[in-house]
Parts: structure tokens; sequence; C-alpha cells
């Protein structure tokens, strides 16, 4: 198995190759219009073993909101192939996604810090 | 008058952000007859559940507050735990069914706390929403002396009580048509108005570094419950909460609709006192045609 494949099959427990392209995560994701590519074209890539995939915004603008999960017809947890993208970056030495020193935290809520922090990361 | 006593998860936002969800809450319950006893010591849950199979150390949080619940819940006598945050009730639901499920990382996260005892999984997480619709909405309506009659309320899901739907037993309802909330305000006496964007996402946390999108979300949600005249927004999360804040700073007063706990109009409903902003409060009392108790 190839490497790209290989690691996110193993951080998401998901079966990349079960998905068909019907594209109905990308019909109901709310966020596409700020995608560099729609959710299924993503895992295309990942199927293509494209490692480009790993420099495009998509996994990064996914808000965890799970609408994908919830409406794949192969049962994909579509979210945990996206957090697997994010994750493969962010446990790369030296990758900085967020500098918290640098968020407002008098601004914000404790709530969406943390939850920011355990996205991007490490 | 207690008649029921359950284990109590408050979580960082209630005693930081928002502690008019978790006072209105305790005025609620003290009505109702439930007393919450918090979990001793418990811990941040996390806020977001980690999707990683192969990293459990982002649900050691959730465990440790699960070890502190199930030595209380012996010694009163329970082993439910009520959850008033969206986001958190989503990561405890998560991660206790997680250690129910797979006994290789429940074996993984007790050796790992290891000055702790063992965490044995037969805690039960529950959301307020559905303690109170197990206690039936309908005992709810009983004792309901100052009905919120007339008042329109757009009910607000989120992401957090609804998916994600593995593993099984996380969604509070059906994820593509819930009503649990609709029950709910027609218990205190409101009117749910249905709009199309009620379980649709805020953005999350890209309010730390995408705020632009938490407004582009949350002004579509707000629009949309304004444009079947909604008078308030019904709101169980936090972290919702302040994103649709945000949304309505950026919009005409004209605009806006006002968010509240769904904690705050029970404790209104029950004749107590609702931490709203006064401002809001005597909008509703207006609404409903005054202080009247009958």
């Amino acid at each position: 198995m190839n490497e790209l494949v290989e690691r996110v099959t193993e951080i998401s427990g998901q079966n990349v190759y079960s998905c068909y392209q019907c594209g109905n995560c990308s019909a109901g994701c709310m966020f596409t219009d700020e995608m560099d590519i729609l959710p299924h074209q993503a895992i295309a890539l990942v199927q293509n073993e494209d490692e480009s995939i790993l420099e495009i915004n998509t996994p990064w603008i996914c808000a965890s909101c799970f609408v994908c999960s919830v409406r794949c017809p192969r049962g994909l947890d579509v979210a945990a192939i996206m957090e697997a993208l994010r994750e493969i970056k962010i446990r790369e030495r030296g990758f900085i996604k967020v500098d918290l020193r640098k968020v407002d935290i008098e601004k914000l809520p404790q709530i969406a810090i943390t939850a920011a922090a355990q996205k991007f990361t490490w | 008058m207690i008649i029921m006593e359950v284990l109590y998860y408050p979580g960082c936002s209630l005693r930081n952000t928002y502690p008019e969800f978790e006072k209105s809450t305790y005025e609620a319950c003290e009505k109702l007859g439930i007393e919450l006893v918090e979990i001793p010591e418990w811990s941040c849950c996390g806020v977001v559940p980690s999707l990683a199979t192969d990293n459990v150390m982002r649900h050691l949080g959730a465990v440790r507050s699960f070890i502190n619940a199930q030595k209380k819940g012996r010694e009163i006598g329970t082993n439910v735990i009520v959850v008033l945050c969206s986001m958190c009730y989503n990561v405890l639901k998560r991660v206790n069914l997680i250690l129910k499920e797979e006994p290789d990382t429940l074996e993984n996260v007790n050796s790992f706390i290891d000055d702790q005892p063992d965490y044995v999984p037969d805690l039960r997480v529950t959301h307020f929403l559905t303690f109170l619709k197990e206690t039936g909405f309908e005992n709810l309506e009983e004792k309901v002396n100052k009905p919120l009659k007339g008042l329109k309320v757009a009910p607000y899901y989120g992401c957090a009580l609804l998916r994600p739907d593995r593993p099984e037993g996380v969604p509070i309802d059906n994820p593509d048509n819930p009503v649990i909330l609709e029950s709910f305000v027609r218990s205190i006496g409101a009117e749910p108005v249905h709009f199309p964007f009620r379980a649709e996402c805020c953005g999350n946390y890209h309010i730390v570094l995408e705020p632009g999108i938490v407004e582009m979300r949350t002004r579509k949600i707000i629009g949309s419950a304004k444009s079947v005249k909604a008078d308030l927004i019904l709101s169980p999360c936090p972290l919702c909460t302040y994103n649709l804040g945000r949304g309505n700073e950026s919009l005409d007063k004209s605009e806006q609709v006002p968010v509240v706990f769904f904690t705050q109009l029970l404790a209104l409903a029950l004749g107590g006192k609702s931490y709203l902003p006064t401002e809001i409060e005597d909008q509703i009392l207006k609404k409903i045609g005054g202080e009247k108790s009958d």
C-alpha cells in the first residue's frame, strides 16, 4: 500500500477505496465555498496516491460538523479522513498551523481556543 | 423536595464564559426536584472528539472525569451523568461508548492513568434534554406556572447533539429530523418555529483562525430564523451561542435575533430566575402578556 493511503487508513480507521465518488459529502458540506477542492475530490486524490492533497486547504476548512459522515451511503466517516489528512501535517516536525501565543485569549472563549488547539496543534 | 440525584458534569464554559447557563439550570432543577451532584475534580473534556484511532491521548480528560464520577456515583447510587454543554456531551458520550466497545483502548487508558483506580465503563452519559425527555415532557408541562405563550422560538440544534451517528448512540435524536427541542419548547408553552438551518454548523472552532467563515455561517442561520419571524434562537451549546453572537454583532440591529440557552427559558417558565439580560426578559414578558402566573 502506498504510504499516503496507509497513513490515512491507519489514522482514520477508514478504507478510502470504499468511496465511489457519488459526491453526497460535497453536496451536504456547508463550507465548500471556501475549499480549494470538494471533499469527494479530496478523497479521490488520496485514492490516486496524490500527495498534493497535503497542500490543499480542504481538510483545514472542514469544521468537523459530520454532515458528510452521517450521509455517506458507503458508511465512510469522511470527517475522520479529513482529520487524518490534518494529522499527517500536524505530526510533521516543525509544522505550525496556529501559534496559540498569538491568539487573542482575552476576547475568545476558552471553548473555542481549546477546540482549535485540539484540531490544529499536536 | 429532592426526588432524584444524578451526577453532573459542568464543563469549563459554564464556569467561565456563560455562568447563566448553569445558574438557570440549577434554578430549574430545584423547581423540578432534581439534585445535580457535581463530579469531584472533573477535568476539561477536550471540547472536540479526536477522530484519530491511533491516538487515545485526547480521550484522557474525559476518562479522568469518569473515574471520579464512578466513585461518586457508587456513593450516591447512580450511574447517570447529566451534561449540559453540547460539546462536552458529544466528547464524553463518544469516549464512553468507545471505551465500552473497545477493550484494548480501555486497557490502554487505564494503564496510562496508573495513579487512579481503573475505569469500569458502566456509566451512562446523558444530555440534560434527554434526561428531561425521559422523566417526561408532559410532567414538565404540569410544573410550568408561567407558560411562554405566544413566544416564537427557533430551536437551533447545531452539530454536537446530532452528529456523528457513530459510535451508535451519540445523537440525542434523529440527525436528519430531530424533534426533541421542539417538544421541549412546546412543553414550556412556547411555539417552536421551523427553520431550515436549525441543524447546520455555526463554523465551530474556525472562530479562532477564520472568523469570516463563522460570520458567513451564522448570518445565514440567524437570517433563516428571522425569516420565520422567530423572537429568539434557542441554543444548547456555548460555542454556537458565542459564534451566533458574533454573527449578530455583524448584522444591523433590525436583522439580529437574540440567542438564549434552553435552560434560561425553562427556569423562566417554571417561575424561577432566568439569568437572562433584563432587556430580553422584558421583551419575553411583554410578548407573553405580563407577569401573570396562571
